[in-house]
């Protein structure tokens, strides 16, 4: 099978996988208890009348695979409706979030990378040394921590005890009018929120590379590379770091869709508004139209970054048969 | 239960109930709110997504008020702050035990009777609700006021007469098994199923302690477990065959008892929905006596009549235990000590919209900016479309309704927009008995854009809510029949039902500028009023700008009909302080000066009554010199005229004394002749005597 055809494959099954998402979203929705009328009366006696207008307004009215039809054609434009609570296109409110949790998650999620990767491979060098105790010590620690406890820790700390960061929002109220100051004042109160997300995935990215590593280090092919006479530094990096990144980049594609609902909690606690907030919201509000449109966004989040995955394999791993 | 463990909890509230009391703030002592606002300069929300980042604004200062109820753990630390003040209000809802009256046993008066004797309110008020609610005997709280029937029929917590009224129905333990038998069958009793609400700690108690007392009088209990909202909502309200008994609800409410008609009538419950919606008298209580108040509490024009069937619907309720109501929130919420002048509006608390229209720093009486700490985002500022109450924390401030009333008094109507009305009866053509409300509006309204107002902004309001089907709005205009429009500030409102509560529904809505509105048409779902520069209302705020999720920032309407000090309208905020400031400092320098002129006025006067005081007091003196000297002179003839007749006298006065002595003489010598003359005329009396 040549490297083409294995693309295709994958993709076609990525839109397979996809499909069937969709449709466990409407059935799930319809299954469930509760009633979006109800909902929006929101325990206002509505006349007759008024529950015939709305059941029109949302389509509730009509046949299921006609609903379906619908859903379908609506959530593949972008098109997720009205939310039940706000009355309001749920594309529209998504797309006013969207950028707060990529830029939170974007930030965490970089540092804990880059910082995990480095003090694990550091770690795994210098195994049973000091750093590497006190290193995996921390970060089984900061990984075991509830995130929203954390976030209020840091918030009593940082923000009230010592008043060196703001205690909630994305901005100064109101922001500063300069552009370059306005951009500090945004990482100003992204510190905390950020602190926390990034405390809660540096341990387990730490925690892996370091594992990752100790195993590759074993290999006989690390053993046969010292034996050629490679530098110490030559072998950590040329030999064993090159073939620990399989699984790094495994873990890569998989943690943005998981970060995605971590962030409900971190963005919760600090008045952070991004999908995460939104999507709790919705979740106690029985608002169906915006959690079918969250949760699409998080399968086909999941399933792009596996199709990713998959394909970055097929160039890195030569041993991906296609 | 244990002793400690009460005394613990009867301490607790003690100390609770101290702590609060001295925080009341003057402002609610008093109970008076001040008709003229806003007084600060700028109110500005700010949105904390969740509580404890807004209590910590308010404590370091970076909002001044919360709308946030306190947990107790909170209020216990806001107690001990300095620069924090608590206050308390009920909230405006209740929480009941509800009893499926459409499955057996709950359907028997009796049994319904035994539940009620076994629900241990005041273990409920001290040991669950601890200082944060109170007791219920009827679904109509207190905290409504004159609504509230005190008089109903009320049940002792009591196993005894609980079980008394368990054997009075029938339900009585005829094997001695431990577990009564069914009066009907004869069998032991089928289980009592029981929902109780997992994600409310304090129902899931009440709940829990019924079905133990149930079943240590011998009566079978199952599904005692706790459960999920939702699971509770489709069994409950949704169930095909009612497959429940007793359930912990609980309802939210308006400041109006009309919720007795809507939960409770007949007509609220559908047996036939299966799987569905079954109405909201989901109890299934079906009671002809009590429907027939209910619709003469919906159907009754005045005041007094709809309170009477208000009454009775109590009285029936109570006698027939409907339901069994738990208790009522109370709900605590803080401020800081610079501001003063809160509302503490009943039902909602020192957050009310009557604290940020009257509230003010404290060491100045008007300016400044309230933070104002909110826990929930902003969906969105389109007053069609906007339900969550969070968002109409900000919207109530822009759009004003036709009229207001009293946040110490729910049932006391005030007159705002509309200044006055008139209600009427009136018969629709086709022979409907219905209401006219006449309204009579301010005529010096201003829309935010200085437009004025006028009363074909209401009539256009009312009709773009019916033409477009704004389900929002709906239930406020679903009586109206027709509008009239009087002149430009009167509009006849002509509803086809006689309920004294249709008046109340009709404001309802936000009254709508025309002018911006009548172009949006049928595009008003999608319409974003911020995007288009169209926030405008006739509200005591104005818009000035919202970043979603961090915070909206409102400033005083200068144009408000009833912004203090009309002078100063069409001015802007600052120059009307600087004028406030020139006009105070010409009022004093006016003060100042008339008080000068007075002044020198009474001195002039005075000056010239001592000038001729001084004049007439020196003539006398200069007149008195003379005369003393005239006077010494004539004191100096005096003085020898007094000597010459001084000698006269002592001459006069040797004179009288020779006189004197010859006077004596002379009298001796008369004495002699008076005393020899008698003599003789003795003796001749007596020798003529002697002669005869």
């Amino acid at each position: 099978m040549s490297l083409k055809r294995y693309i295709l494959k994958r993709i076609l099954y990525s839109f397979a996988l996809l499909f069937f998402a969709l449709t466990l979203n409407f059935v799930i929705f319809r299954m469930a208890p509760g009633n979006p009328i109800q909902v929006v009366a929101s325990g206002m006696r509505l006349e007759p009348e008024m529950v015939e207008r709305l059941i029109e307004l949302w389509g509730l009215q009509e046949p299921m695979h006609v609903q379906y039809i619908r859903y379908l054609k609506s959530t593949l434009t972008w098109d997720f409706g009205y939310s039940y609570n706000s009355l309001e296109p749920v594309g529209r409110e998504i797309g006013e979030r969207l950028f707060n949790t990529l830029l939170l998650m974007g930030v965490s999620l970089f540092f804990a990378i880059i910082l995990g990767t480095v003090f694990g491979i550091y770690a795994a060098y210098r195994r049973g040394s000091l750093f590497d105790l006190t290193s995996v010590t921390i970060s089984l620690f900061s990984y075991a921590l509830p995130t929203f406890w954390m976030g209020l820790l840091m918030i009593y700390i940082g923000g009230y005890v010592f008043g060196l960061f703001p205690l909630a929002g994305t901005m100064s109220r109101p922001p500063p009018l300069d552009p370059i100051v306005r951009i500090f004042d945004v990482a100003w109160h992204l510190f905390l929120p950020g602190l926390t997300l990034f405390l809660f995935q540096y341990g387990a990215w730490l925690l892996m590379m370091r594992s990752t590593l100790l195993e590759t280090l074993h290999e006989d092919y690390i053993t046969t590379a010292r034996a050629k006479g490679v530098t110490e530094r030559g072998v950590l990096f040329k030999h064993a770091f090159r073939n620990a990144m399989l699984p790094l980049v495994t873990n890569i594609a998989l943690q943005i869709p998981g970060l995605l609902n971590g962030a409900i909690l971190t963005e919760t606690v600090f008045s952070w508004r991004g999908l995460g907030l939104y999507t709790w919201n919705a979740i106690q509000f029985t608002d169906y139209p915006v959690l079918q449109a969250v949760f699409y966004i998080f399968a086909l989040v999941t399933v792009a970054c596996n199709l990713i995955v998959d394909i970055v394999y097929g160039y890195i791993d030569p041993r991906i048969q296609y | 239960m244990n002793p400690k463990r009460i005394l613990k909890n009867a301490l607790l509230i003690a100390l609770l109930i101290i702590s609060i009391l001295p925080s009341i703030p003057v402002m609610a002592e008093e109970e008076t709110v001040n008709l003229e606002g806003p007084w600060a300069d700028e109110l500005f929300f700010k949105i904390y997504l969740s509580p404890e980042p807004e209590y910590l604004a308010l404590k370091t200062g970076e909002i001044n008020l919360m709308d946030w109820e306190l947990p107790a753990e909170k209020v216990a630390d806001a107690l001990t702050d300095p620069n924090v003040i608590t206050d308390s209000t009920p909230d405006l809802g209740y929480y009941q035990i509800d009893l499926n009256h459409q499955r057996w046993p709950t359907s028997d008066l009796h049994f319904r009777r035994a539940l009620a004797h076994l629900v241990d309110k005041p273990r409920i008020e001290t040991d669950v609700l601890q200082g944060f609610g109170y007791a219920l005997d009827s679904v109509v709280p207190v905290v409504m006021g004159g609504w509230s029937n005190p008089d109903i029929m009320t049940y002792e917590y009591s196993s005894e007469l609980a079980a008394a009224e368990l054997d009075l129905g029938g339900f009585v333990d005829t094997d001695a098994d431990g577990i009564r038998n069914d009066p009907v069958t004869g069998e032991n009793m089928a289980p009592v199923i029981f929902y109780i609400r997992l994600d409310d700690p304090e129902r899931k108690q009440a709940g829990e302690w019924l079905a133990a007392g149930l079943k240590a009088l011998g009566v079978p209990i199952e599904g005692e477990l706790a459960v999920e909202r939702s699971v509770c909502s489709a069994a409950v309200m949704n169930s095909a065959a009612g497959e429940w008994n007793v359930y912990t609800g609980g309802w939210n409410i308006g400041r109006d008892p009309d919720h007795l008609t809507d939960l409770y009538h007949s007509k609220e419950f559908d047996p036939e929905m299966v799987g569905a919606w079954r109405g909201f008298n989901y109890d299934g209580f079906m009671n002809s006596t009590f429907d027939y108040w209910a619709d003469i509490l919906k159907s009754a024009s005045t005041f007094e009549d709809t309170k009477e069937a208000a009454f009775m619907c109590q009285e029936i309720m109570a006698e027939q235990v409907a339901v069994i109501p738990l208790y009522g929130h109370i709900g605590v919420k803080a401020y800081r000590t610079e501001w003063t002048g809160l509302v503490n509006h009943i039902g909602t608390g020192i957050n009310s919209w009557w604290s940020t229209y009257n509230m003010h720093p404290v060491d100045q009486p008007y300016g400044g900016r309230i933070e104002y700490g909110i826990k929930s985002d902003i969906e969105t500022l389109n007053p069609l479309t906007a339900a969550w109450a969070y968002t109409w924390e900000v919207l109530d401030k822009i759009y004003e309704s036709p009229y207001t009333y009293n946040p110490y008094d729910l049932s006391d109507d005030w007159g705002w927009l509309a200044e006055s009305w008139e209600i009427e009866d009136w018969t629709s053509p086709t022979g409907v008995d219905g209401i006219k409300v006449t309204f009579n509006f301010v005529e010096d309204a201003v829309w935010h854009d200085g437009t004025l107002f006028t009363a074909e902004d209401l009539k256009f309001t009312y009709e773009y809510i019916v033409e477009y089907g704004v389900p929002r709005y709906l239930p406020s205009v679903q009586f109206i029949e027709e509008l009239v429009l009087v002149d430009d500030y009167t509009l006849e409102v002509y509803q086809n039902t006689t309920s004294y509560f249709a008046f109340h529904y009709i404001n309802g809505v936000p009254v709508l500028p025309k002018h911006i509105w009548e172009d949006v048409g049928a595009g008003w779902q999608d319409y974003d009023p911020v995007a288009e520069g169209t926030l405008i209302g006739l509200g005591p705020w104005k818009f000035v700008d919202y970043v979603a999720g961090e915070y909206v920032h409102l400033v005083a309407n200068e144009a408000y009909w009833k912004f203090p000090d009309r002078f100063f309208q069409g001015l802007s905020m600052a120059e009307i302080q600087q004028a406030k400031a020139l006009s105070m400092l010409r009022a004093q320098l006016s003060a100042a000066t008339t008080a000068t002129e007075e002044q020198a006025e009474t001195i002039s006067e005075l000056s010239s009554q001592f000038n001729d005081f001084q004049a007439s007091t020196l003539e006398l003196i200069e007149s008195g010199v003379e005369n003393i000297g005239n006077l010494a002179d004539n004191i100096g003839s005096l003085d020898t005229e007094i000597a010459s007749l001084n000698s006269d006298i002592s001459g006069l006065e040797s004179q009288t004394s020779k006189l004197e002595a010859g006077l004596s003489s002379a009298s001796n010598l008369g004495y002699a002749s008076i005393g020899i003359a008698i003599i003789v005329g003795v003796v001749a009396i007596f020798m003529s005597r002697r002669e005869t």
